[in-house]
C-alpha cells in the first residue's frame, strides 16, 4: 500500500511538471487542445493525491511503523480515530494534507474559471499548479511522509499529546486549507494580470468569490484556534498574540482588505491596481504564515510541524513576491482606472481608508512578531514582544475599524453632501453616544471599554438603520413586514449578507471587549472538603481521582459548584502528564453561558493532596464562539451568486435620464 | 405624506433604539460583581507581562510549567513585600534578561518597538490623503465619464430618497 502511495506521488510530481508548462504554453499559444490537455492532467492529480493520503492512513490505521512518519506521529496507544489528525500533526504529513487539499479546491476553481473566464484561465491554471508543484517537490525530495525505516520499530512515538482534542480534527485543516486557499484569488488574479487581461473587470467576480471562500476558511480556523486554545491551553484566554497564531492572522488581515476593495472595482472600475496589490500582499503573508510555523526563526506554542525547511519556505515567498511585482510592473499599463474619485468623503475613500487600516494592523502584527529578530541583528539584546504590546497597539487600530466598519456602509457612492451625510448618521452617532453615557452612568469606566462598547453601538445601529430604511420602503409599497426584509435581504446579497458578518463581527468585539477588560481571575490553594467563592460562585473541592492509562496519568479533580444560591453542578477540570513527552496537558471545565463562563483549571497537583487551582469569570465568551455560525451564515449569503436577468441591468446614466419622467417607477423598482 | 413618512421614521428610530437598549443592557451584564483586591490585580497584571523562560511566548500567567507556578509565587511575594511594578520586573530582568518581559522597554532599542507603529499610522494616513488627491485630480478624458452634472445628480438622489432606495440596491454597473 505504501508502494503505490509512492508511485501515485512520483506520478502526480511529473504529471503537474507536464501540466504547469503545457498550461502556460497553451495560455500563450492560445492553443484549446494544449489548454484542454493541461486541464484535465490537473484534474488527474487529485485522484493520485488522495491515493498517496489514503496510504498514508493506512499506514497510520494499522500501526505501520516501517513508515518513519507513523512512527515518530504514533503509537500502539493512540484511539484509532486520530489516525485523522496524525495524519497531518507533523512537518511531512501536513505537506501532503496541503497539498490534497489545494488541488481539490484548485480543481473547482479551474472547473468554473474555465467557463466564465476562457482566456485567463490557462494562465490561473499555470500559476495554480506552479504552487501544487513546490509543494510536490518539497515532499519528494526532502519531507516524504511515506519514507519508509531501515528497522521496523515495535512501537511508535506517539502523538502531541495537546493534539489530543476534538478541535484538533477541524482545527488544523482549516487553518492549513485558509493558508493555500489565499492561492485561489490569487491565481484568478495574476492569471488575469498576465493575460493582459486585468484591467478589464471580467475577472473580479471571481476573485471576489475566490477571495470570500478562501476568507471564510481562515476565519473559520482562527475561530476554532482560539476555541481549542480556551478549552484546552488551560489558561482562560483563547489569544496571545504568539507568533503562529499572528502569522494565521495577518493573511485573514489582507484577504479582509481585499474583499471589501474588490467591491470598489466591481462597482466603479477603481482600484485595479491597488486590488493586484492587495492579492499579492494577501499571498505572500499566507506564505509567511507557512514559513513561521514550519520552524521559523520564533519560538512559539503551536509549531507543531516544526522543522529545518522553513527557509525553503521564506526563499519561495521572496521568489513569489518578486515575480509577482515583475509581472504587475510589466501589465502596468493595463490597470489604468476606469473612474474618478469624485470627493474625499465617499464610499469610495472610505474602503481605501479601511484598506489601509487593515494592511497597517498586519504590518504592526508582523513588525511585533519579527521585532526579537531585529533586536537580536542590531543590539544583540533578545527581546520579547508579546501580548501586552500587541493589545496596546493593535487594539486601538482595530476600534478604529470597528468605527469605520459602522459609518463607511452609510456613505453614499462617489459623494456625500453634508445634508445626506447629516442624515444617514444621525441616528448612528445619537446611539454610540448614548450607549457611552449608559455604560458611564453604570459604573463601566475603564475607557478603552467604554469607547468599544460605544462604537460597537454606533456600527450595530448603522446595521438597523440600512436594514430598517429598506425593509419599510419595501413594506410601504405594500410587502409583509418578515417578507419585505427577506426581500431586502435577497435583493442584494453581498451588501446584506456582508451586513450579518458586520453584525458576527460586533458579536466578536463585544466578547473580546468584555472579556479583555472584566475577566476575573484568582488561583486558590485548596485542600479536600475546602470551599472557595469567587463572585457570586461558589465551588467546593471534592478531591481528586487518579487514573494510569498507558501513554498518561489523569488527575481528575471533583469539584461542586454552586451560583449563587443554586447549584449548578459537578465540574471536573483534568490533568493529564505524558512522560514519554514530558507534557502535561490542563483542561478546563467550563460552565458556560451567554452571559459568562465560569473556568475552572488545575495548576499544581502537590503533595498531600493539596492542589493550586486557578478560577476565573469571563464575562461574554460566549458570544465569541456564538458569532462563528453568524459569520459562515452571512458569508455564504453573500457568496451565492444571484441570477440576474438582462433586462434590470442598468448603467447609471439611462437611469438618470429617465429621472422625473412619469417611468420613473418601472425603473426604480426594476431590482425587486 | 409628510404625517406618514414623520411616523415611519419615528417607529424605525424607535425600533433601532429599543434593539441599542437591550444591548446595553447585556454589556452592562459583563462587570462581574467582584471586588478584586488591589493585590490581586496588580499580581495578575504583572503575570501577564513576565515572560515564562522555559516556555517560549508563553506569560508566566498563561504557562502552566512549574518554573512559572514558582514565578508566579514570587511576584506575590515581592508585591506584598511592598515592591513596586517595575521594582519586580526588574527583579526578574537581573535574572533572565529583557528577554524576560513580554513588552519591550520604552529606552534603547525597545523603544523603536513602540515608535514604529504610530509611525505607521502616521505614514498610512498620508500616503491615504495623497492617493486620494491623486485620484480626484485625475485628468477626466484619461477615464471614461460617467458622471453626472450637478443638477441631475440632485434629481438623482432626491428620487432615491422619496423612495426610499439605497444606491446600493440598485444593479450594479456592467463592464
Amino acid at each position: 500500500m505504501v508502494e503505490i502511495g509512492q508511485i501515485s506521488l512520483v506520478a502526480a510530481f511529473i504529471l503537474v511538471v507536464y501540466v504547469t508548462i503545457v498550461g502556460f504554453a497553451g495560455g500563450v499559444l492560445n492553443g484549446r487542445d494544449l489548454v484542454a490537455s493541461a486541464r484535465w492532467g490537473f484534474y488527474s492529480v487529485v485522484p493520485l493525491l488522495l491515493i498517496a493520503t489514503s496510504a498514508l492512513i493506512y499506514a497510520f490505521v494499522n500501526n505501520d511503523f516501517s513508515v518513519a512518519y507513523v512512527a515518530e506521529n504514533s503509537n500502539l496507544a493512540m484511539p484509532r480515530i486520530y489516525a485523522w489528525v496524525a495524519f497531518y500533526s507533523g512537518n511531512a504529513g501536513s505537506l501532503l494534507y496541503i497539498a490534497v487539499a489545494f488541488s481539490i479546491m484548485a480543481s473547482i476553481c479551474l472547473k468554473v474559471i474555465t467557463k466564465k473566464l476562457p482566456y485567463t484561465a490557462p494562465y490561473a491554471l499555470g500559476v495554480m499548479s506552479m504552487v501544487l508543484l513546490f509543494f510536490l517537490a518539497v515532499i519528494l525530495f526532502l519531507a516524504n511522509p511515506l519514507e519508509k525505516l531501515t528497522v521496523t520499530p515495535a512501537d511508535g512515538q506517539g502523538i502531541n499529546p495537546l493534539l489530543i482534542h476534538f478541535g484538533m480534527f477541524i482545527h488544523p485543516p482549516f487553518q492549513m486549507l485558509g493558508l493555500i486557499s489565499v492561492a485561489l484569488p490569487y491565481s484568478v488574479a495574476v492569471g488575469a494580470l498576465l493575460a493582459g487581461r486585468g484591467g478589464r473587470d471580467e475577472w473580479v467576480d471571481q476573485g471576489r468569490m475566490w477571495g470570500m471562500v478562501s476568507w471564510l476558511i481562515l476565519t473559520v480556523g482562527l475561530l476554532l484556534g482560539s476555541w481549542w486554545a480556551y478549552t484546552i491551553l488551560g489558561w482562560g484566554g483563547y489569544w496571545a498574540w504568539d507568533p503562529v497564531e499572528n502569522s494565521a492572522l495577518m493573511p485573514w488581515l489582507a484577504m479582509t482588505a481585499f474583499v471589501h476593495s474588490i467591491m470598489v472595482q466591481k462597482r466603479r472600475g477603481m482600484f485595479r491596481m491597488w486590488n493586484m496589490v492587495l492579492v499579492i500582499i494577501s499571498f505572500t503573508m499566507a506564505q509567511l504564515g507557512m514559513f513561521i510555523n514550519r520552524g521559523g526563526p520564533v519560538p512559539s506554542v503551536h509549531s507543531f510541524a516544526e522543522s529545518t525547511m522553513g527557509w525553503i519556505f521564506l526563499a519561495v515567498m521572496g521568489l513569489t513576491l518578486f515575480v509577482s511585482l515583475v509581472i504587475f510592473v510589466i501589465r502596468y499599463d493595463t490597470l489604468k482606472s476606469r473612474g474618478r474619485l469624485e470627493s474625499m468623503i465617499s464610499r469610495e475613500s472610505a474602503f481605501l481608508a479601511q484598506n489601509i487600516l487593515f494592511l497597517l494592523i498586519a504590518f504592526v502584527t508582523l513588525w511585533g512578531t519579527v521585532f526579537p529578530i531585529f533586536s537580536e541583528a542590531v543590539d544583540e539584546t533578545t527581546m520579547t514582544v508579546g501580548q501586552p504590546f500587541f493589545n496596546k497597539v493593535n487594539g486601538p487600530l482595530m476600534l478604529l475599524l470597528i468605527l469605520l466598519m459602522g459609518v463607511a456602509p452609510l456613505l453614499p457612492w462617489r459623494r456625500a453632501t453634508g445634508k445626506s451625510l447629516a442624515r444617514m448618521l444621525r441616528i448612528p452617532v445619537v446611539s454610540g453616544l448614548s450607549v457611552a453615557a449608559i455604560v458611564l452612568i453604570a459604573g463601566i469606566s475603564q475607557p478603552w471599554a467604554v469607547a468599544s462598547f460605544a462604537i460597537c453601538g454606533v456600527a450595530v445601529s448603522g446595521v438597523l438603520q440600512e436594514w430598517g430604511r429598506g425593509t419599510f420602503s419595501r413594506h410601504r409599497r405594500g410587502e409583509g413586514w418578515p417578507r419585505a426584509f427577506l426581500n431586502l435581504l435577497n435583493a442584494n446579497r453581498p451588501r446584506y449578507g456582508g451586513y450579518i458578518v458586520h453584525l458576527a463581527i460586533i458579536m466578536l468585539g463585544v466578547g473580546i471587549t468584555a472579556s479583555s477588560f472584566y475577566s476575573v481571575q484568582r488561583d486558590v490553594v485548596m485542600q479536600p472538603g475546602d470551599t472557595e467563592t469567587l463572585g457570586k460562585y461558589t465551588f467546593k473541592y471534592i478531591g481528586v481521582n487518579e487514573e494510569s492509562f498507558s501513554d498518561r496519568l489523569e488527575e481528575t479533580a471533583e469539584f461542586k459548584v454552586w451560583s449563587g444560591d443554586k447549584y449548578i453542578g459537578y465540574m471536573y477540570p483534568y490533568r493529564a502528564f505524558y512522560p514519554e513527552f514530558r507534557i502535561a496537558a490542563t483542561r478546563g471545565a467550563i460552565n458556560s453561558s451567554p452571559m459568562e463562563d465560569f473556568y475552572l483549571v488545575p495548576s499544581e497537583f502537590g503533595e498531600d493532596d493539596q492542589a493550586v487551582f486557578r478560577a476565573l469569570i469571563n464575562p461574554m465568551i460566549w458570544w465569541m464562539w456564538a458569532s462563528g455560525p453568524i459569520l459562515v451564515f452571512g458569508t455564504l449569503v453573500a457568496l451565492v451568486p444571484r441570477r440576474r436577468s438582462k433586462n434590470v441591468q442598468l448603467r447609471l446614466t439611462s437611469l438618470t435620464a429617465r429621472v422625473g419622467d412619469q417611468n420613473q417607477s418601472s425603473v426604480l423598482g426594476a431590482e425587486d | 405624506m409628510s404625517i406618514i413618512k414623520l411616523t415611519i421614521a419615528r417607529s424605525s428610530t424607535l425600533t433601532i433604539f429599543v434593539i441599542l437598549l437591550v444591548l446595553v443592557l447585556i454589556f452592562l451584564s459583563c462587570k462581574p460583581p467582584v471586588e478584586v483586591s488591589e493585590l490581586d490585580s496588580r499580581t495578575n497584571s504583572l503575570n501577564k507581562s513576565i515572560m515564562c523562560p522555559i516556555c517560549p511566548g508563553e506569560s508566566i500567567d498563561q504557562s502552566q510549567n512549574e518554573l512559572a507556578g514558582h514565578m508566579r509565587r514570587i511576584v506575590r511575594e515581592q508585591i506584598e513585600g511592598g515592591k513596586t511594578d517595575s521594582e519586580v520586573r526588574e527583579y526578574f530582568v537581573e535574572r533572565y534578561g529583557p528577554v524576560v518581559l513580554l513588552e519591550p522597554s520604552t529606552s534603547g532599542i525597545g523603544l523603536i518597538a513602540w515608535i514604529v507603529p504610530p509611525a505607521g499610522l502616521l505614514i498610512a494616513g498620508c500616503s491615504v490623503a495623497i492617493a486620494l488627491i491623486l485620484m480626484k485630480r485625475r485628468r477626466s478624458e484619461e477615464v471614461v465619464d460617467d458622471t453626472l452634472s450637478h443638477n441631475d445628480r440632485v434629481r438623482y438622489y432626491k428620487v432615491l430618497e422619496e423612495r426610499g432606495i439605497s444606491e446600493d440596491d440598485l444593479p450594479g454597473r456592467e463592464v
